[in-house]
């Protein structure tokens, strides 16, 4: 990512920093250190996760990591005794800080409580979205159930956490207190070992009596009222409380933190907060009218942060995964949503046999290229399935210039190994272009290494190393993507285009709807692009038929030129897709 | 570095299993207690229904003052119909028990009532000794014998007979296969491809079913089947690995218990399927996180050679480029057929 890179020299005195990010199926730690006046990541590795039996303790992953690190980047980083040798020797050995971030999803059961169905348990139920965990109940009292039926609701549930909004800021509390008193009870009925934590975000000014109504029955937290108003939502606040508590209970359930903690003072990031943290810091740098999307394809949950402001709108699926959950997306899609993306003929009995193989064996990788394309394949649903959940929700600043599709954005990071390990550059574009459909002028960028959570656990003790790597090779750009909204006849002229390159050498063309065109633009490189769509696409450049001149710059991919239309309509019959796949996927290289 | 998972196909070790209820309840058997499969060592109640009963309101009296008219501690058991509070005034109103059940909380004029909920009956789900116990909540029962773990289950568990219906390990199972010399045992078969099997098996019936894949579209039919089945290697038409097939075939004709629990990475708990036998000479607990080694004998989970049994001929140095293109360590693995294969250390698993 280089738009706006950070090439302030560091002023002040460089630290070496180790992050380490335990994720549900791998554990990943990386070394920065200031190289040159900056700040470079030096290496990155990673372990299997051992939260899961037999091990049941993820420090034995971490260690495993940081030590196959330390022979990497030919450096000491533990001790005689294993301990991590913090802060840094002068002979080399060492770090000078650590930062944790925690990606694991495990099965968090979560019960939302609200007052009224389509105000406060709407805005809990969104708050959930945006933190690991498994909706086990949703109850409210204004739905017209009974206190009896939300009672044996949220003991049938067996949560691990409740979360109750309800309230409006100096709003009516009689009924809240109604509900809370059910809620007290139910937890009351557990035996004490099994009492569920209690987190309130609703009418803050009754915080202090829900305190007092459940203190005796389990751990009560009060984060901000996620419906300050009937007409606002606010969910901001209580979402890092809401993933502080989640990542609270999985260390209850998950041994081994405890040694990783004493290197960071107790500091610990869950992961989607850290990706977050890296949007609302881009969606700062940019300073566009344009948003910034991250996607994160995990083997625990997708993960779309989108800002737009200040603010980031964070979707955490850990329904939506490459592991153990893969085959939870045909609760979400029919299976032909999945194999029409497939550029090669297989059966939806093979597609569906997979899935449920992927689920018993999540660490495994496809080895054949049909595996390949049947997992990329699940990605770009992954991705589709997760968006239309998410972007509506979305707070924009202004107006979507396509109401049916995303907004402008500018970059769109794609995190995961799906699309990091994809083993051509043009397919991880492809599996962005196909599952996000973004419309418009934007970017890809990879997030090669796998950092974001990494980075936003390091933003807080090292902003300066944050700013620095983002810029670097470690997130290459894919290449700039010209996707125009709209629609032509298959064959006919979508844009023309003229590319003029530094050297002074330019590429003039025209590119046919329903095809990708790929103009070659190496990393680092930057070129003017001047483009003109027919009348029937529009680029977000003044209407339909308006072009422009742009400057471009360069990526794994180059410049893509997607006149496939927006929203993509794939063909209805099997072979039609299985050919415009295979065709789509050599058109961009890949 | 990727790290393969591990699955038990033992000849002879020592099998202790956890058997928990799961709620709270009474656990009815004893520590050293000798049990069958299907002994009850357990039983509790699942999802009892709670009533809220506004005592203060039905008797006519104020909130505080209803108090005094509860006729129960909160924990006491009452039958249908028994008074929960009163009698108040001249007209001798009362609370009755809407069911049978329990006071669970009461005060300020209002009472919380638990109506008996579903039983739940828990089994020892195999033969051996009760060597642990944990006060209202679980068994630790150990039997020693041949285990074969599996991947997928659908849920159920029983006892019977093994017996194997197809002659080899990538042998599909069909109705011709079935008769009646199957009825009440656990069948052994390569795999099955037919949902008209299943309804075969069903209509014997068979105590449990035992496969080495079956195609993911039987789910449902294989989920509401009245018997334990279980896959040993995965979906679809893969053999059952020969490491199982083989060991399940020296001990036809012996009683075993097959658990097709789901399984649970966390807890460790997969569906087995664990055959006692005598003890003879020694047998220790299976080793867990086993390492790959030269010469360890392995699975291969996915394709091209899923299902293939094999042993490490040498370990990752480096990474290689799969046919997918992939970048990813890799073992070479000795198969019987294929001789010398590149298989992605992430793609096997230890037969121990």
């Amino acid at each position: 990512m280089s738009e706006r890179s950070a090439t302030a020299p560091i002023k002040q005195e460089p630290e070496s920093l180790l992050a380490v990010d335990v994720g549900t199926v791998s554990t990943r730690v990386a070394l920065f250190d200031v190289v040159e006046s900056q700040y470079r990541l030096l290496g990155v590795t990673t372990a299997p996760t051992t939260a899961e039996f037999p091990f049941l303790d993820v420090s034995e992953g971490i260690h495993h990591a940081v030590e196959t690190l330390s022979t990497i980047v030919a450096r000491g980083l533990l001790d005689d005794k294993g301990s991590l040798i913090l802060p840094s020797r002068p002979d080399g050995n060492g770090v000078d800080v650590a930062v944790l971030s925690f990606s694991l999803t495990a099965d968090v059961r979560t019960a939302l409580v609200g007052l009224l169905p389509e105000y406060s348990l709407r805005s809990v139920r969104n708050l959930a979205r945006s933190a690991p965990v498994r909706v086990a109940a949703e109850v409210s009292l204004g739905d017209g159930q009974s206190e009896e039926s939300l009672l044996d609701v949220l003991i049938r549930a067996r949560p691990d956490l409740i979360v109750i909004a309800g309230g409006t800021e100096g709003g009516a509390s009689q009924a809240l207190l109604q509900t809370l008193e059910v809620v007290g009870l139910s937890v009351h009925l557990f035996s004490v070992d099994s009492r569920p934590q209690i987190l309130f975000v609703g009418n803050g000014e009754v915080a202090d009596r829900v305190r007092e109504l459940l203190k005796d029955v389990g751990a009560v937290y009060v984060g901000p009222n996620v419906r300050p108003s009937l007409e606002i939502e606010s969910i901001d606040g209580s979402r890092t409380e809401l993933n502080h508590r989640v990542v609270e209970l999985l260390r209850t359930k998950i041994s081994g933190l405890d040694e990783p903690l004493s290197w960071t003072a107790g500091a610990l990031t869950p992961g989607a907060l850290g990706i977050g943290t890296i949007v609302r810091f881009l969606g700062q740098a940019y300073e566009g009218s344009k948003g910034v999307l991250a996607a994160s394809i995990g083997a625990g949950s997708t993960i779309l942060a989108a800002s737009f402001g200040p603010t980031v709108d964070l979707s955490v699926r850990p329904d939506l995964n490459l592991g153990r959950e893969t085959v939870g997306l045909l609760e979400h899609c029919a299976l032909e949503e999945i194999v029409r993306w497939l550029p090669v003929d297989l059966s939806d009995g093979q597609v569906r046999d997979y899935l449920y193989n992927k689920s018993l064996y999540p660490r495994s990788v496809p080895a054949t290229v049909e595996d390949l394309w049947i997992e990329q394949a699940v990605a770009r649903q992954l991705l589709r399935v997760a968006v239309q959940a998410a972007a509506p929700s979305w707070h924009l600043r202004r107006a979507r210039p396509w109401p049916a599709l995303l907004p402008l954005l500018e970059p769109i990071l794609g995190a995961g190994s799906v699309l990091a390990r994809a083993p051509r550059a043009g397919q991880a574009a492809l599996m962005l272009l196909d599952g996000l459909e973004p419309a418009g002028i934007t970017t890809l960028v990879l997030d090669a290494h796998g950092l974001l959570p990494l980075l936003g656990a390091a933003a807080r003790v090292n902003p300066l190393a944050v700013v620095q790597v983002l810029s670097s090779s470690s997130f290459p750009s894919l290449g700039t993507v010209v996707a125009p909204a709209g629609r032509g006849r298959h064959g006919e002229t979508a844009m023309r285009y003229t590319l003029a390159y530094e050297s002074g050498r330019q590429v003039r063309g025209q590119v046919l709807a329903g095809s990708i065109e790929v103009l070659p633009l190496p990393m680092g490189e930057k070129a003017r692009l001047a483009v003109q769509p027919s009348r029937r696409f529009d680029l977000g450049l003044g209407g339909a038929g308006h072009g422009g001149t742009i400057t471009v710059s360069g990526g794994l991919v180059g410049v893509i030129l997607d006149a496939r239309g927006r929203p993509l309509v794939l063909p209805t019959e099997r072979e039609k897709q299985r050919r415009a796949q295979e065709e789509w996927l050599m058109q961009i290289g890949a | 570095m990727d790290l393969p998972t591990q699955t038990h196909v033992a000849p002879l070790v020592i099998v202790r299993r956890r058997r928990a209820l799961p709620l709270p309840g009474t656990i009815t058997a004893r520590l050293n207690q000798k049990v069958q499969a299907g002994d009850l060592i357990g039983r509790t109640t699942l999802y009892p229904k709670h009533f809220l009963i506004d005592v203060a309101y039905h008797l006519g009296v104020p909130p505080k003052k209803a108090d005094q008219y509860f006729r129960y501690k909160a924990g006491d058991a009452v039958s249908h119909g028994d008074i929960l509070a009163g009698p108040v005034g001249w007209m001798r109103k009362v609370v009755r028990a809407p069911t049978g059940g329990r006071v669970i909380v009461q005060g300020e004029g209002r009472l919380v009532f638990e109506a008996v909920g579903e039983p739940f009956e828990l089994r020892a789900g195999l033969p051996g000794v009760v060597v642990g116990m944990e006060a209202e909540r679980s068994v630790t029962i150990e039997t020693i014998g041949a285990l074969v773990e599996a991947v997928w289950g659908n849920g159920r568990e029983e006892a019977g007979v093994l017996r194997m219906a197809t002659p080899s390990a990538d042998t599909e199972l069909t109705p011709e296969a079935i008769d009646i010399g199957l009825r009440s045992t656990i069948v052994v078969a390569g795999r099955v491809t037919r949902p008209d099997v299943l309804q075969a098996l069903a209509n014997l019936p068979v105590r449990g079913l035992m496969v080495g894949s079956m195609p993911a579209t039987l789910v449902p039919a294989a989920r509401e089947a009245h018997f334990a089945l279980a896959l040993t290697d995965g979906f679809g038409m893969r053999p059952m690995n020969s490491a199982a097939f083989e060991l399940l075939a020296t001990n036809v004709g012996r009683d075993a218990s097959l658990n097709a629990q789901p399984l649970n990475a966390w807890l460790g708990s997969r569906p087995e399927l664990v055959i006692p036998l005598p003890a003879v000479g020694t047998a220790d607990v299976p080793a867990e996180g086993v390492a790959p080694v030269v010469g360890r004998r392995v699975r291969i989970i996915r394709a091209p050679y899923a299902g293939k049994v094999g042993t490490i001929a040498s370990m990752p140095h480096g990474v290689a480029a799969l046919p997918s293109g992939l970048l990813a360590a890799c073992l070479e693995v000795e198969l019987t057929e294929e001789g010398m294969v590149l298989v992605p250390l992430a793609n096997v698993d230890i037969l121990e």
